[in-house]
């Protein structure tokens, strides 16, 4: 039933996407206009059959159908509620439909909101993203079944062989599987995924958006406008996916880290470099009419790069924690790629003579120049992770030898690109446009100068003399304040005039220019990280502890002690961990409890750290051994680890305040018109 | 006055860069000792990317109390990365500056620079009114 059902669904939406690409394709060729009301039915059922794929994969699993592979290999009796609803993403084909679903409701909201009014791009845009439907919905209908019926089961559970079609004669296992242990042994485990996958295919409405316009040669920057919207909200969705990533490897993963230049990590930095350089480089075409080629090139390559990040992680190329199973699907998604990178290269190369004639910049002591700069360096930043991350397997693949490629040399390159991006983005936001003259630089750089300059000699003189330390406080304290005085200024200047008080000024100003200070919050939070990133890492403590009953150990400043250990059955694990009494100066502060996880017999267990947090920073604890003659552990002190999760929100925050204050100043402006 | 505040304000200012610099100039690079600096740099072999200082196994505990023997022995960080890299091919997480390596290195920079030079080229207005 369910297999019926779930892959009558995927058809349905296929079928739907068919209609959509076909329907706008005439807008796509540049012969007219399509009419919005001859779109709307086959997105409407495109986004039906999406949902009801995904509802009947959650029904499936909510009620332990295990005659479905999938959810004999990915869900256990057992499971708690959250886990059992997250399991439906929690896998190669799963995932598959959730990416679907979220396409199609970006599909669904393109025709919905940017199309209200019959737009010269809209035929063309939807024809795009219904080519890219077909292609998901016709991966689900063909080799990633995630309805695929088991036909024969595995020994002990799970499903060994399935078979495509409903109508398979199904083999019922005696029990499912489960999923991956670390993938159901945290709450951000069900977060993370949606909140990234929103980020990722939110790249594919500016994509197509991109190309629509390449195709039916817009010359006026019309489609910048109305990508602005979406790529800001896919930008602050794989920000916060990425925080949240990050936070769940230190929260989960117990190896005392949060980042590791894991090839999965940098296939969702890599449009996330890409996407900020476009998110900066369209601002100066809307400004100045420069960089038309450009922002094409980027939009396409931070599509491109989403791309490649499924295949390196869903194809099993790169073994890590997020590629689940060796898989057909990988040529398939290889050639997708070459596909995308193909056409719309081949459509740009056809284009460009149209698009390239610019005017040019009078200066580049400009904010022009600035934007110049932060691309400069946010593409050679998207350069070098690409390079690292692609270089072991081309290493591989054409001279047979390993080359690994970690953090080390990431961060060489990283480091020192960061300090220059920081920089730019002091300076570049109070850098007047066109020309700069060199006293009003002076005049707005002088004061933030100083104040960054008295932090760091007292945190010189005071805290630390860690070079690393020193040159980002330095950098950081000059981003904040640079933007603390300007605003002050335009504060003060307006509030003299109507005698205003001064946070309703700074309220009204921020949200008068939503583009302008959403982009400042951001940078805000990108210096909180930086500081937080920095400290942790260069002041950070590690160790190691071992503990008989009863003992004690000190470890930065701290003293902790082994109390008792304790396990206990949960319905999809038991938990064997220690109590440990941990003390500051005598004094007793909080009681920690690492445990190892086991998920059933035959997996070794996971380990959970415990994290105890404070202002001053992190105190973490992550077992490697636990007996009845004591216990082993790895212990890390991260001083102010806090930062790097808040900078990581506040910069997310950053557009999302910039698309509330748009929307509500469009809600104001119906009401007006209305009115 | 004001010629007198703004002197006082660029003293202030210089003895300020002055700290900085100097803690700067003085500063160590890293908290972390050569030991684990090293081992940052050294490839867990039975895992997937991780360092040997990273990963909790014990293979990458051996072969960091290998690293640390070594360092105590007198060992010079590049005779200990031969040492390793002599037994296991591609051990190291930053390759050498060698063969197809290079790339790795040289790449990233010649995109920087071919960038720089475009943009100079194509998007800054000449000094001079450019006849064409």
């Amino acid at each position: 039933m369910i297999a019926w059902l779930g892959l009558g669904s995927i058809l349905v939406a296929l079928g739907a996407a068919m209609a959509v690409a076909w329907r706008g394709l005439p807008a796509l060729a540049g012969r007219g206009t399509v009419p919005m009301e001859r779109m709307k039915g086959p997105v409407l059922w495109l986004l039906g059959g999406a949902a009801a794929a995904m509802l009947v994969l959650e029904i499936g699993l909510l009620a332990g159908d295990f005659s479905i592979a999938y959810i004999a290999d990915n869900h256990r009796t057992g499971t708690p509620l959250i886990f059992t609803i997250a399991a439906g993403w929690a896998a190669l084909e799963g995932s598959i439909v959730l990416w679907g679903l979220v396409l199609a409701a970006f599909t669904a909201a393109a025709v919905r909101v940017m199309y209200r009014r019959d737009h010269p791009l809209a035929g063309g845009t939807l024809s795009v993203l219904g080519m890219l439907a077909v292609f998901w919905f016709g991966l689900m209908a063909t080799v990633a079944n995630p309805f695929a019926v088991c036909t024969a089961a595995a020994d002990a559970a799970g499903c060994a062989v399935s078979g495509w079609a409903p109508w398979s004669a199904v083999d019922l296992p005696a029990a499912g599987r489960g999923a991956n242990p670390l993938l159901q042994n945290h709450i951000l485990m069900a977060v993370h995924p949606p909140v990234l996958y929103v980020g990722y295919v939110g790249f594919s409405v500016p994509f197509a958006v991109g190309i629509a316009s390449l195709a039916t040669v817009d010359h006026a920057g019309t489609w910048l406008r109305t990508t602005r919207t979406w790529t800001l909200t896919a930008w602050g969705f794989l920000t916060t996916g990425i925080v949240l990533g990050a936070w769940w490897s230190y929260e989960v993963l117990g190896w005392g880290g949060y980042w590791a230049w894991d090839p999965v990590e940098n296939a969702s930095f890599i449009p996330w470099l890409l996407a900020t350089a476009f998110i900066h480089s369209s601002v100066v075409q809307l400004r100045r009419g420069v960089l038309q080629s450009w922002n094409y090139v980027l939009v396409i390559g931070a599509f491109a790069a989403t791309i490649l990040g499924t295949f390196l992680t869903r194809s099993g190329v790169i073994a890590s924690v997020h590629s689940f199973t060796q898989s057909s699907i990988g040529p398939v998604l290889l050639a997708f790629l070459a596909v995308i990178l193909a056409g719309s290269l081949a459509l740009f190369a056809t284009r460009i003579h149209l698009v390239g004639s610019a005017p040019r910049l009078d200066s580049l002591a400009s904010r022009e120049g600035a934007f110049l700069l932060n691309n400069l360096l946010l593409a050679v930043f998207a350069f070098v992770v690409l390079s690292g991350t692609l270089f072991p397997l081309a290493v591989e693949a054409f001279q047979g030898s390993t080359v690994g490629v970690g953090r080390p040399f990431f961060d060489r390159w990283a480091v020192p690109l960061s300090y220059c991006l920081i920089l730019a983005m002091g300076i570049g936001p109070v850098t007047p446009f066109r020309v700069a003259r060199r006293q009003v630089l002076w005049e707005r750089v002088r004061m933030p100068m100083r104040i960054a300059l008295g932090l760091a000699a007292l945190l010189v003189l005071l805290v630390s003399r860690n070079r690393h330390v020193i040159v980002v406080v330095l950098l950081a304290v000059f981003v904040v304040s640079a933007i603390g005085r300007h605003l002050l200024i335009l504060v003060r200047k307006r509030a003299t005039s109507t005698g205003q008080g001064s946070m309703a000024t700074a309220g009204y100003l921020m949200r008068r220019d939503p583009g302008y200070w959403g982009g400042q919050i951001s940078h805000i939070g990108v210096a909180i990280l930086a500081v937080g990133i920095a400290v942790s890492a260069n002041h950070a403590g590690s160790g190691s502890i071992a503990l008989s009953p009863g003992e004690t150990a000190s470890f930065a400043g701290y003293e902790i002690a082994y109390r008792a250990p304790f396990s206990r059955s949960e319905p999809n694990r038991d938990v064997l961990g220690v109590r440990l009494d941990v003390s500051r100066d005598g004094e007793a502060v909080t009681e920690m409890s690492p445990s190892l996880n086991s998920y059933g017999t035959g997996i070794p267990p996971v380990v959970t750290p415990a994290v105890y947090s404070t202002p001053r920073g992190d105190l973490y604890i992550s077992l490697t051994r636990l007996d009845s003659s004591g216990l082993v552990a790895d212990v890390w002190s991260y001083p102010l680890q806090w930062m790097v999760w808040l900078g990581g929100l506040v910069t997310a925050a950053g557009a999302g305040f910039s698309l509330s204050s748009v929307a509500g100043r469009r809600r104001q402006t119906a009401r007006a018109g209305r009115g | 006055m004001a010629d007198r505040r703004a002197i006082l304000a660029g003293v202030a200012t210089l003895i300020l860069a002055g700290i900085v610099g100097w803690g700067l100039v003085v500063g160590e690079p890293s908290d972390r000792d050569r030991v684990e600096a090293l081992g940052a740099r050294i490839r867990c072999p039975v895992c997937q990317g991780e360092s040997i200082v990273d990963s909790p196994t014990p293979y990458a505990n051996d072969i960091l109390g290998f690293v640390e023997e070594k360092v105590d022995e007198g060992w010079s960080d590049d005779q200990i990365l031969d040492y390793l890299e002599a037994r296991f091919e591609g051990i190291r997480l930053d390759p050498r500056f060698s063969g197809t390596t290079v790339l790795l290195w040289v790449l990233p920079a010649g995109v920087a620079i071919a960038g720089a030079w475009l943009a100079a080229r194509r998007l800054i207005r000449p000094p001079e009114p450019a006849n064409g």
